[in-house]
């Protein structure tokens, strides 16, 4: 019944795995994670000699960590936009008024998301197996790891349709995924990976095999419970005629932080509703995006980032900041991180949202410019970004004033600062520009996390891969030009603060340690230029180049509607 | 919650951890060594994350009074348990620091007295004691207010919820680490 009489999975199936995307993207799943294992390959081994297990169990534990993490971006991919895609096509009602039970509707919808996760998972074993020809790994090992895949991405893949029955726009749901998946996605496979260092197997197996399973289970089955319930009695239900929720009746059942557009700091990412005419010369763009567009359909949202990165930095900043304030930079880090996450949901979804409206037609015929209305969805995405991250980095300052070994290095808090300012101009100005070449704004979206992280997080993730390989057939030094792109690096390339106090020493931690001062550097022309300093330099002008092709794939518009 | 809030409950925490951090360096610096009882380093961390915290949130509640003048809330156990934590470690702070500059004056003591020095001699005593004593002044506070019959807030804002969860807190803190020490750990 679950599956045979049910034409929720059929349909879904039908639809995704015959659109080029899913070839696509199983030829880039399987791509990178075979690129992986090649250039981690020893090069002086022939095939079927058996090498060292510390080489085998250091390309398996390579293997795992790129498939899990790899896992963990791509399952809210497909889920996160399951439930919020009906509301989008105006489908859900009639999904709900369908015969089919929530429970049959809420296992066709992962069923299908999670198919192709799995054939993604599958397509991987030959690579495996490869690993397990080189020697040293025991088959249970594999098996180990595939038991941690699955449950890991079922657990993904649910948490991602519940966010998509709780909002009504794919964006909102794929970034609140993301939010609660990859803190836990880093739990799991801390606890769960195959760390060669590591003797003390036995207890990374019980995790595996006694502790994860049922821990996920228990997930499964309340996400199950608080899915269903809602498809059963959906709130949501009769949007079609009321788009634009009403703020105040929100408020009235809202737990937790509310938002309140009267006061401060809300009323810097959030200005109240305007009640009168605007002044001559405001840019109507402007003050509708600020003012009326980006909360329209409720701030349950923005509530939940603002509410989980703030109950996130707490532990971090007690570890990086005040624990262990020689690794500050992991909290910039998370900060940027953070923004990474929120910061395309503004943008990403500025052109592509007028188009799934259909209000881009009637914007094109205003007499704005294409200029004054990209520049105007540019600030607007920018000042909502740059505020909610921000928020984040008022325990900063309170560390740098309070920590003796941080206030030895308080010159690199600007720094710090100008490096998560920067990335917030990067990734909305990446944001608007798939937006602006993109027909929806869940494939905007994904374009611009895909844009990120191959800027910021590729360099340093190529990086340490190479430090991992024993033998590797890239150049470590050409990958480390590619460093200056990735605002990790920039931060990690500041001298952090000594830990001398931390050990209980009676120095006052005066020095910073110059420990990575090494790598801190890099030649430009004849010039020798510290690594921040080459990435501040480069994202202003990049992010002009990027401000310029949106005015053109913009402009593009404007031509084909004929007013030019 | 307003977000105001939430930054300021943030704020509270950092400057909290900040304070603990200082405790637990001012320890060493001053002759005790590390290998002093689990019981005694929780009390020294916990008691100096209670006076950044309850520093922080008491001039929070002074700001909160002085924008807000006659149209303010009134107090109920949560702000007063922020209240009289936040009197307890100011009054206490400036009367041992009058203290110690007197007895400094007075006795002609060589030891140089630099703002560092004070900041942990302030902080290293405080933090040690300021759990248990401020745990029965907050208990003797709900006690009298339930005697005094002082009436509910029957619609308490965050504040308030925030200065009775800190109130169970700091007391359940002080039994537990007194337990601790009692079990000799």
């Amino acid at each position: 019944m679950m599956f045979r009489e049910n034409p929720v999975p059929a349909r879904e199936l039908s639809v995704n795995l015959r659109s080029p995307r899913a070839f696509a993207l199983q030829f880039a799943f399987v791509s990178f994670l075979g690129a992986v294992v090649y250039f981690a390959w020893p090069k002086h081994v022939e095939a079927g000699r058996l090498v060292g297990t510390g080489a085998a169990q250091n390309l398996f534990n390579l293997f795992f960590l790129g498939q899990y993490f790899l896992l963990a971006i791509l399952a809210p991919t497909f889920a996160a936009g399951s439930i919020t895609g009906e509301k989008e096509r105006k489908t859900y009602e009639l999904l709900l008024a369908s015969p089919l039970k929530p429970s049959m509707i809420l296992f066709g919808k992962l069923f299908s998301s999670m198919a192709y996760i799995v054939v993604l998972i599958l397509s991987t074993l030959p690579l495996m197996i490869l690993c397990y020809l080189l020697g040293g790994i025991a088959l249970s090992e594999v098996v180990r790891a595939y038991i941690v895949f699955f449950f890991s991405a079922v657990t993904f893949g649910l948490l991602s349709l519940a966010c998509s029955s709780y909002f009504s726009r794919t964006s909102s749901a794929l970034l609140v995924s993301y939010l609660v998946i990859l803190p836990l996605a880093l739990v799991c496979v801390g606890l769960t990976r195959t760390d060669p260092a590591a003797e003390d197997t036995v207890t990374r197996d019980f995790i595996s095999i006694a502790i994860l399973p049922p821990w996920c289970l228990a997930i499964w089955t309340i996400v199950t419970a608080l899915v269903t319930r809602r498809l059963l009695r959906p709130p949501d239900v009769g949007s079609e005629g009321k788009e634009v929720v009403d703020e105040e009746e929100e408020m009235k059942y809202a737990i937790g932080v509310v938002i309140d557009r009267d006061l401060f700091p809300d009323k810097l990412f959030a200005p109240a509703k305007r009640n009168d005419l605007m002044p001559d010369g405001t840019n109507p763009v402007l003050d509708k995006e600020l003012r009326s567009e980006i909360f329209s359909q409720g701030t349950l949202m923005l509530r939940v980032v603002i509410q989980v990165s703030m109950l996130l930095s707490i532990p971090l900043m007690a570890v990086f900041l005040f624990w262990k304030p020689d690794q500050a930079s992991n909290y910039i880090a998370y900060v940027i991180i953070f923004n990474m996450l929120v910061g395309p949901v503004f943008s990403a979804g500025s052109v592509t949202g007028e188009r799934e409206r259909k209000t881009l037609p009637l914007l094109l015929t205003t007499l704005l410019g294409p200029g004054r209305i990209v520049w105007a969805k540019l600030i607007a995405a920018l000042r909502v970004s740059t505020v909610l991250t921000f928020l984040l980095t008022e325990q900063l300052f309170l560390a740098y004033i309070f920590v003796p070994q941080l206030q030895a290095v308080f010159w690199r808090l600007a720094i710090d600062l100008l490096i998560i300012a920067v990335s917030c101009l990067a990734t909305t100005s990446i944001g608007l520009l798939c937006s602006a070449l993109a027909r929806k704004t869940s494939v905007a979206m994904i374009m611009t996390y895909l844009f990120i992280l191959i800027l910021f997080v590729g360099p340093v993730g190529a990086k340490m891969y190479l430090e991992r390989t024993v033998d590797s057939r890239i150049d470590e030094d050409r990958i480390e030009v590619f460093s200056v792109l990735s605002p990790f690096a920039a931060t990690f390339s500041l001298p952090e603060a000594s830990s001398d106090e931390s050990r209980g020493g009676a120095s006052a931690g005066a020095s910073a340690s110059g420990a990575n001062a090494a790598s801190s550097w890099m030649i430009v022309g004849n010039v020798a230029a510290p690594l921040w300093g080459v990435f501040l330099a480069f994202y202003p002008p990049f992010c002009a180049v990027l401000y310029g092709l949106t005015y053109l794939a913009f402009r593009r518009r404007w031509w084909r509607a004929g007013i030019e | 919650m307003k977000l105001k809030y939430a930054s300021e409950l943030l704020c509270a925490t950092a400057f909290g951890m900040a304070l603990a951090r200082l405790a637990y360096l001012a320890t060493g610096r001053h002759g005790r060594p590390f290998g002093v009882p689990p019981s005694e380093k929780l009390a020294l961390l916990v008691g100096g994350f209670i006076t950044g915290f309850v520093l922080v949130e008491f001039i929070a509640l002074l700001i909160e009074r002085a924008i807000s003048r006659g149209a303010s809330r009134g107090f109920g156990i949560g702000r007063k348990s922020w209240a009289i934590a936040g009197l307890y470690v100011i009054l206490n702070s400036m009367f041992y620091l009058l203290y110690f500059l007197i007895d400094h004056k007075i006795n002609r003591r060589n030891t140089p007295v630099t703002f560092t020095f004070l900041i942990d001699r302030l902080i290293l005593l405080r933090s040690r004691s300021i759990l248990g004593d401020l745990s029965w002044a907050v208990a003797a506070l709900w006690i009298v207010s339930r005697l005094a019959g002082d009436p509910r807030d029957p619609s308490p804002d965050a504040r308030e919820i925030l200065g009775r969860l800190f109130a169970g807190f700091v007391v359940g803190a002080a039994i537990a680490i007194e337990a601790m020490i009692t079990f000799g750990y």
